[in-house]
């Protein structure tokens, strides 16, 4: 048998992943409760997907692209900065606890989970330096005053 | 090797409940189910900002009772109510289980009997007047089913399968809103009188609560808590130690550490309950129990290596090590790190890990110091901790795998406290912003432009009084000059503004003065602020205090002309503190409006955004590329 | 009577409960003064600075409820000018009467005060939420510019 790259047992658990996010969407951040379930599911989704993508092809430039585009549009929905990267870092464990409950126990597993826990951890990296520009252009705008 | 962590009760004082408990509940429930324990711990603290805890809790494991009640109102009133609530729900709990009543009824109908209490004592003591409280109590009916009452604004929440989920929803007049389709959730979030209870338990006679029941299973843990844990705790802090802590008495302590790192400005308390745990070591994933028991021992051992790649990388020269000798440095820096990752591995939390790097990023970036060697200092520790991992997967691959896992997560929870404190950083800007930014781009608030404030009917007194006495006139000019003489108003101008035109206003008894006029010089070209605000109140208050007793302290022999002259000050006082709040509330309106103008601005673009990344995605599908299997 | 008893007389008047019944606008002023007459009969002074937490829940509850800031101010206006009238009418002993009044305006100051605060609460809270805005429109803008050059 052929084993399945980590992006395609990524896809396997894709759905299952989506619908618990959106479930507890509460439990993230009280910010994501105040939006409406369709919303969430929306971002979560090109979140998953992008996280797929990640994993068939990683490529630091288009996880930058994606990080700095999905802040944007949440922040266009009134979500602070933090609540942002709280939301990153839920989904990283939710990746993880569904593939440790999904998948057999056993080296291939803790490959896989170790894949996205990188992952998750350039995400959420990257994110903090778009907050760290964030910062810069707030402040020369202040600087304008 | 460090020290272990130390679990022992915080040094506060605290009301602390600890309990264990196997097996019976209540003796009318069959309880045959082995595996089944309870274990429970609760704690209620003052906070760092209240005199007072007007919070109390009870914790009854014997019964299976377990109850948070956050009291409100002033002059001990707060306090009061939420131990007569407790007490009384207690009591009806214990002689209603007695007598084999069915629980969920049961525990609603204690939280009705409270409130009926603390009603009737706050009606009877007038001191007490407006007293109530909330109330989230859980019971146990038998192992695998427990029942939640609650009314307000203190919660509870289940813990299960690593996820936090919250069971209660506030009663605020706000969610009944979105309730009723009045508001959205998206503008409830943002209300700014999200925190107004619709309900309490006192405030009325009788009070409506909701009752809920949850399906037990091995391993969940139940927290309840007042609003001082939510309030400045988020919810995935919360939930980090909801999950990692091993023993309930610890994250009850370490969730009240929580609050009053975040501010701790509320009264704080919480019950953790936990159902069946006592097995859970030999329960759960052999991965995570193995990193707990080998993980720390083989991270630890590795220590020297941590610290040869710190150093080896330059550390030590990084500015945010300035004036410490090489040594000093990366054994504060590295070694506090390594130490805390430990102590992480060995609780399997992120506790220790995000104290480090909270306190190092809070130091740091409070300075205004930069960020660049914030993110050289976190990148030495990832790597090194990678050269840790990559060492021990020389001896065993999969361990190796198994720890950096756990080693990245703490990456993660350094990068979470960085991101938290930027997010902190910009906000607090964009308020700087806000508050000094010109009118051009921020809306007018200074009036110059608005039309007279309108007053209705209340310029013109509903009942003239014929002209002054000689008496009524010189009790006025009286207690001016008195009142100046008292007050040092070198200090504060306003006070001379608001005495004189008081006095004014009182003499022109038909109330022909503009009060709005003095309303406005007051205000004067102020952008709305809260520190602005209290200083002119603060003038008000102190002037009508003085000028008022003033009148009432002269000697007379004419109380009839004391009486008016006290009506007219009085009156005129009010008139002049209407008129500075009408002023502050319109000032408010074109904010919101501008607001309201920003945000479908958003939304414009927000879709233009949305519609060009379905046009991109819909060009290259990623989900549609194939990929070679290895 | 007691004074407090006494002043509960003029309550219909004061609210116009022919009118309005029991929920009159600006009911939350007459219990305010009547908690104080109350408490002023049990402990036998009045602090004018003492907080009335019950006073500011019920405002805020109508705020909450989506009540115009400047109406609910109005209604307070009307309520304490009211009922200042009625008691200089129907107290004829002036002790009697200088202390209604006196309670009356401090009442009636502390609805001010707490409307003004509750409103500079807001517009600071808004004028943060408005900075948020520009933020969430400058990012939007640079990723509408990355995407245009892509759909070229």
């Amino acid at each position: 048998m052929i084993a399945r790259s980590n992006a395609q047992v990524f896809e396997s658990l894709r759905t299952a992943i989506l619908r618990t996010l959106v479930a507890s969407r509460h439990s993230i951040d009280d910010s994501f409760a105040a939006l409406a379930e369709e919303t969430v599911r929306r971002h979560f989704d090109s979140a998953l997907r992008q996280m797929q993508q990640h994993l068939h092809a990683p490529s630091q430039k288009a996880l930058r692209h994606f990080v700095s585009q999905w802040s944007a549009m949440l922040m266009g929905l009134g979500l602070v900065p933090r609540s942002i990267l709280r939301a990153v870092v839920t989904l990283g464990d939710l990746v993880v606890q569904t593939s440790k409950n999904t998948l057999p126990p056993g080296p291939g597993t803790n490959l896989f989970v170790r894949e996205i826990v990188r992952m998750n951890f350039a995400t959420a990296r990257e994110l903090v330096e778009v907050f760290q520009q964030d910062f810069v252009a707030e402040e020369q705008s202040h600087a304008q005053y | 090797m460090p020290n272990t962590r130390d679990d022992s009760a915080p040094a506060h004082s605290s009301s602390t409940f600890e309990s264990s408990v196997s097996g019976e509940l209540n003796s009318g429930e069959s309880l045959s189910d082995s595996n089944f324990s309870v274990q429970s711990a609760g704690l209620t603290d003052v906070g760092l900002e209240r005199e007072e805890n007007q919070d109390c809790i009870s914790v009854n494991p014997e019964l299976g009772v377990y109850l948070v009640l956050d009291g409100m109102g002033g002059h001990q009133g707060g306090a009061t109510a939420s131990r007569i609530g407790c007490e009384v729900a207690a009591e009806v709990m214990q002689h209603g289980l007695a007598s084999g009543r069915a629980h969920g009824e049961l525990l609603v109908d204690a939280a009705k009997q409270a409130g009926a209490r603390i009603h009737v004592d706050a009606n009877r003591h007038s001191e007490l007047h407006g007293m109530g409280t909330t109330f989230v109590g859980v019971v146990f009916a038998n192992p695998q089913l427990a029942y939640i009452a609650h009314v307000g604004d203190s919660r509870a929440y289940l813990m299960r399968d690593h996820r936090l989920s919250r069971l209660t929803e506030d009663h605020t007049v706000v969610a009944e809103l979105v309730a009723l389709g009045k508001l959205t959730p998206a503008q409830a979030h943002n209300h700014p009188h999200s925190s107004v209870l619709s309900r309490n338990l006192g405030g009325l006679h009788t009070t409506n609560v909701d009752l809920s029941e949850l399906h037990l299973k091995p391993f969940d843990r139940i927290l309840l808590c007042s609003d001082g844990l939510n309030g400045y705790a988020t919810q995935g802090d919360i939930e980090k130690i909801v999950d990692g802590a091993i023993l309930p008495e610890n994250a009850s302590a370490d969730l009240v550490e929580l609050a009053k790192r975040g501010g701790g400005g509320d009264n704080v308390s919480v019950i953790i309950i936990d159902v069946g745990r006592h097995n859970q070591s030999s329960n759960s994933n052999s991965d995570t129990e193995r990193l707990r028991r080998d993980g720390a021992q083989a991270w630890w051992k590795r220590r020297k290596l941590f610290l040869r790649v710190c150093s080896d990388m330059g550390l030590a020269e990084s500015s945010i090590a300035a004036g410490l000798d090489k040594s000093e440095a990366i054994s504060l820096l590295a070694g506090s790190y390594c130490e805390a990752v430990y102590h992480d591995l060995n609780n399997t939390s992120g506790v220790h890990v995000w104290t480090f790097a909270d306190s190092l990023v809070t130091a740091w970036l409070g300075k205004s110091s930069s960020y660049p060697p914030l993110r050289e200092l976190f990148d030495t520790l990832r790597a090194a901790s990678l050269a840790v991992c990559e060492d021990l997967s020389q001896e065993d691959q999969d361990f190796g795998v198994c720890l950096e896992i756990a080693v990245l997560r703490s990456l993660v929870v350094g990068e979470m406290v960085i991101g938290s404190q930027m997010s902190t950083r910009i906000q607090k800007l964009s308020a700087e912003i806000a508050a000094t930014a010109p009118s051009t781009e921020l809306p007018d608030a200074t009036f110059s432009g608005n039309p007279t404030i309108p007053f209705g009917d209340f310029e013109a007194r509903s009942q003239p009084l014929s002209d002054l006495s000689d008496d009524v006139a010189l009790a006025l000019e009286t207690s001016l000059s008195e009142t100046k003489a008292a007050l040092s108003l070198d200090h504060n101008p306003y006070l001379a503004i608001v005495l004189s035109a008081a006095n004014e206003s009182a003499l022109d008894h038909n109330g022909k003065q503009e009060m709005s006029g003095t309303a406005r010089e007051l205000y004067g070209n102020h952008l709305l602020g809260e520190s602005e605000l209290n200083t002119i109140v603060a003038a008000l208050d102190k002037a009508r205090v003085a000028q008022l007793s003033e009148i009432r302290r002269a000697p007379t022999t004419d109380s009839g002309a004391q009486r008016t002259a006290f009506y007219l000050l009085s009156s005129a006082h009010q008139i002049l503190f209407h008129a500075l709040a009408m002023i502050v509330i319109e000032a408010g309106k074109p904010t919101s409006d501008r607001l309201q103008e920003l945000q479908q601005e958003t939304e414009r673009l927000r879709l233009r955004v949305s519609r060009n990344q379905d046009i991109l995605a819909h060009d290259v599908d990623i989900d549609t590329v194939e990929e070679p299997s290895p | 009577m007691s004074l407090s008893e006494r002043f509960e007389v003029l309550r219909d008047e004061a609210l116009n409960s022919a009118e309005y019944g029991d929920e009159s606008p600006g009911r939350e002023i007459f219990d305010a003064i009547s908690r104080r007459l109350r408490k002023r009969e049990v402990v036998d002074s009045d602090d004018e600075m003492d907080i009335d937490l019950s006073l500011h829940d019920a405002l805020s509850r109508r705020l909450a409820w989506g009540e115009d800031p400047s109406a609910v101010l109005v209604d307070c206006q009307e309520v304490s000018q009211r009922i200042l009238d009625a008691a200089r009418r129907s107290f004829s002993s002036a002790d009697e009467a200088i202390a209604i009044i006196a309670i009356v305006t401090v009442v009636s100051c502390a609805a001010s005060r707490h409307l003004a605060r509750v409103t500079v609460e807001r517009a600071s809270k808004e004028k943060a939420a408005l900075r948020r805005e520009l933020m969430a429109q400058r990012q939007l803008s640079s990723v509408l510019e990355h995407q245009s050059e892509l759909l070229k």
